[in-house]
């Protein structure tokens, strides 16, 4: 009887504290998405295309797709959206290429000095960009690459982060796998791409993710690295609708970067999967 | 995920045919112009903030030529042996951008912020134009509004010996009140050139329930939070504040005067004022609807009349144009914080000669109707006779800007930037909360911030 009675107590505990979790999610989504509702909504209010209402309206005032027609008239949204995608490609090739080579290295040819190698990698990250942007844009002036998207795709050879994330999931791959194939006539390279590349399936996801998110909404090194208009990427285009600085245009710069999500979610679909995957690997012991 | 891929693949594909068509009309024939130069050369100019594309005017919502357009068809029957490079920079950012194209020589020509210019030039990046001037009989300085091509830090050096900018683009602030909400709370219109204690008065009069419609009516607005404190320049002309002796060539002798009682008035007016005025003021909010139908303030000091321009233009209707009315800045004399963006000239131009007579171009009398006819870029022109009969407010603007003279109290100033501007806009926040601090000590306080800066350089 008493048993009954605990297990029946037990029961709505856990009930209500599913409650409890399930608010507290909701409430912690709402506040997370309420802005973006805001913004797609803003995106529709010709009223507000010169200033924000103050306090906030979440119903245009003035219905319209105008500030899309101007987003897209005033400035090439669309060319510069190919634009961010080439250089988002680009970079994320290097970079992966790179983090994924220097990961297995580290994780299982077991050189020396690797955890220097390793240490020297993730201390780079330390500085901040604005203290190495001047000496990197003088570099690229210097060596004719700037208004270049080589200026994008070179730097993304040391993707630090990458290769600490390559190396930890490669850590939790079995050693065995490497020397069974090397056993069997294959060479490094060939173990390396026949047999623990695919295995980095879910990691390449979550950094393709991360370092599309990253160059996507780059805006600073673009800023200095382009000068033609016809190179420019989406963010530099965003930034162009204050082209006069005493109108801000919230509405149509609302309308514009609804559209600059577009790519940024399709990806975010296609991948989530391969991320869930990746963390959840990440967190078995072999 | 097959599917997924056909579905991304064929959105790639539409994007990337809708990026390679082609919208703009820039076969459309050039204009019947003489060729004014035969002189060779190519020439890189930075624009900041310059709308390329041909599209459409944020305020009117009318189509609008863009500057790619508009060179084809003005500029290059005229220099049929110049080649433009233009490269548009987005304000965001503009200074260091265009700092970084001086510094690697990437560029000859710059359109920027006045205040960017001028620290350029105190840090030898720019070229002085005064040779150029002299040697050209056919650039006349006069065309430019005086008080502007005389008085600008933005132009011309700290010590004015160096004219090193030609203004291209005026900022517009100008008073402007609506005559609708006067006449429902039966207050006497502002006169043509209105004193501070004028302004308060009648903000203090039209604060609260309307007695004819019972909304919710204020007194005021201005931007609590402007970058280059307008309103405080405004009253220091009002209230005859300099802030200091000395000159901006010479900062460590400058004697500042930042704790005066001109000073201390002009705070005094701030927290008067600030109870008239809505919340939004320290956000530099709550001003949507000035301009328009359903406005409620009753006075905007460095207002611009866009809003209300934009909807004549729009629509045609002039109604609002008859119920908004603008008057001359605070200043004795109308004066008040008047901003200039010029073009400036690279110290290591490649090619001298062109690039003077591309800056010429981009900031002669063609361009400038350009501008104002597609973008309502206010001229710095002292005869702009294109400006819109109905564009009185642009009008009013340039009456304030052939008379202001800038002093001590200038964006130019480093010290007004950085420390002044957050100390005033700081003291507008407390005062609109109720909390104003004790005004002379809080003056004080700065004044010794002033010295010490000062004696550190």
């Amino acid at each position: 009887m008493n048993g009954n009675v605990t297990d029946k107590n037990s029961r709505r505990s856990k009930k209500v504290a599913d409650w409890i979790l399930t608010g507290v999610l909701l409430i912690g989504s709402l506040v997370m998405i309420i802005p973006f509702i805001w913004m797609v909504l803003t995106s529709f209010d010709w009223a507000a295309r010169l200033k924000i209402p103050f306090p906030p309206r979440f119903w245009p005032e003035e219905f319209s797709f105008k500030t899309y027609q101007m987003a897209f008239t005033n400035i090439p949204m669309l060319k510069y959206m190919i634009n961010s995608i080439i250089v988002s490609v680009g970079v994320i090739v290097v970079s992966l290429l790179s983090a994924v080579f220097s990961g297995y290295a580290i994780s299982k040819l077991k050189f020396k000095g690797a955890n220097i190698v390793l240490l020297l990698a993730l201390s780079t990250m330390m500085i901040p960009f604005e203290m190495t942007m001047i000496p990197q844009y003088l570099m690229f002036a210097k060596i004719k690459l700037l208004d270049t998207y080589w200026s994008f795709f070179l730097p993304a050879l040391n993707y630090a982060f990458g290769t600490f994330l390559a190396k930890s999931f490669i850590d939790q791959l079995p050693g065995s796998l490497r020397e069974a194939a090397i056993i069997d006539g294959a060479n490094e390279f060939t173990v390396f791409v026949k047999v623990y590349l695919p295995l980095c399936i879910p990691i390449l996801a979550t950094m393709i993710i991360l370092q599309f998110l990253a160059v996507w909404n780059d805006l600073l090194w673009p800023l200095l690295a382009l000068k033609t208009p016809d190179k420019y990427t989406i963010q530099l285009g965003l930034a162009m609708f204050s082209y006069n600085k005493d109108l801000p245009l919230p509405s149509v710069i609302m309308a514009a970067t609804t559209v600059s999500l577009t790519p940024v979610i399709v990806l975010y679909l296609f991948l989530q999967r391969y991320i869930v995957e990746s963390i959840a690997l990440s967190g078995v012991k072999q | 995920m097959i599917k997924k891929f056909y579905l991304v693949l064929i959105a790639l594909i539409m994007l990337t045919t809708a990026a390679c068509s082609s919208t703009s009309s820039n076969e459309e024939k050039a204009s019947d112009v003489e060729v004014v130069s035969e002189v060779e050369g190519t020439v890189r100019v930075s624009l900041a903030g310059w709308q390329l594309e041909s599209g459409i005017d944020p305020i009117t919502g009318i189509e609008n030529v863009g500057l790619e357009e508009f060179i084809k068809k003005e500029f290059e029957p005229r220099y049929p042996n110049i080649k433009l490079e233009l490269y548009q920079v987005p304000w965001e950012n503009a200074q260091a951008k265009q700092t970084a194209m001086l510094k690697s020589g990437d560029v000859d020509v710059l359109y920027t912020g006045g205040a960017f210019a001028s620290q350029w030039q105190q840090q030898g990046l720019l070229k002085g134009l005064d040779e150029l001037i002299a040697n050209d009989s056919t650039f006349d300085p006069s065309i430019y509004l005086e008080g502007v091509w005389e008085n600008s830090y933005s132009t011309k050096s700290f010590d004015k010996s160096v004219h090193f900018g030609i203004p291209a683009v005026l900022g517009r602030r100008i008073i402007i009140y609506d005559k609708k909400l006067f006449d429902e709370w039966g207050v006497d219109y502002l006169s043509e050139n209105p004193t501070p204690e004028e302004v308060l008065e009648k903000a203090k009069a039209m604060t609260g329930k309307n007695p004819k419609t019972g909304e919710q009516n204020f007194g005021i607005w201005w931007d609590g939070k402007a970058l280059n404190a307008s309103t405080f320049v405004a009253l220091s002309h009002a209230f005859g504040a300099t802030g200091g002796e000395g000159t901006l060539n010479d900062l460590k002798n400058i004697k500042w005067n930042l704790n005066s009682p001109e000073v201390v008035e002009i705070l005094e007016w701030l927290e008067a004022a600030s109870k008239y005025a809505p919340p939004g003021i320290l956000n530099t909010q709550g001003n949507e609807n000035f301009g328009l139908e359903k406005n409620n303030i009753a006075i905007h000091l460095d207002a611009n009349g866009a809003s209300t321009m934009g909807e004549v233009m729009a629509n045609g209707d002039t109604k609002l144009l008859d119920r908004f009315e603008s008057t001359l800045n605070l200043g004795p004399n109308g004066e008040g914080w008047v901003a200039v963006d010029p073009f400036v000239m690279a110290k290591d131009a490649k090619n001298v000669e062109a690039s003077w007579e591309v800056l010429k171009f981009l900031t002669g009398p063609i361009t400038q109707k350009h501008n104002y006819d597609n973008f309502k870029f206010t001229p710095t022109l002292a005869d702009a006779s294109f400006v819109a009969k109905e564009d009185k407010y642009m009008k009013t603007s340039m009456e304030i800007a052939q008379v202001s003279k800038s002093t001590l109290l200038d964006e130019a100033n480093p010290f007004f930037g950085s420390e002044i501007v957050p100390a005033i806009n700081g003291f507008i926040s407390k005062a609109h909360n109720g909390k104003a601090p004790d005004i002379q000590s809080y003056l004080d306080d700065l004044q010794k911030r002033a010295e010490k800066w000062s004696s550190n350089q």
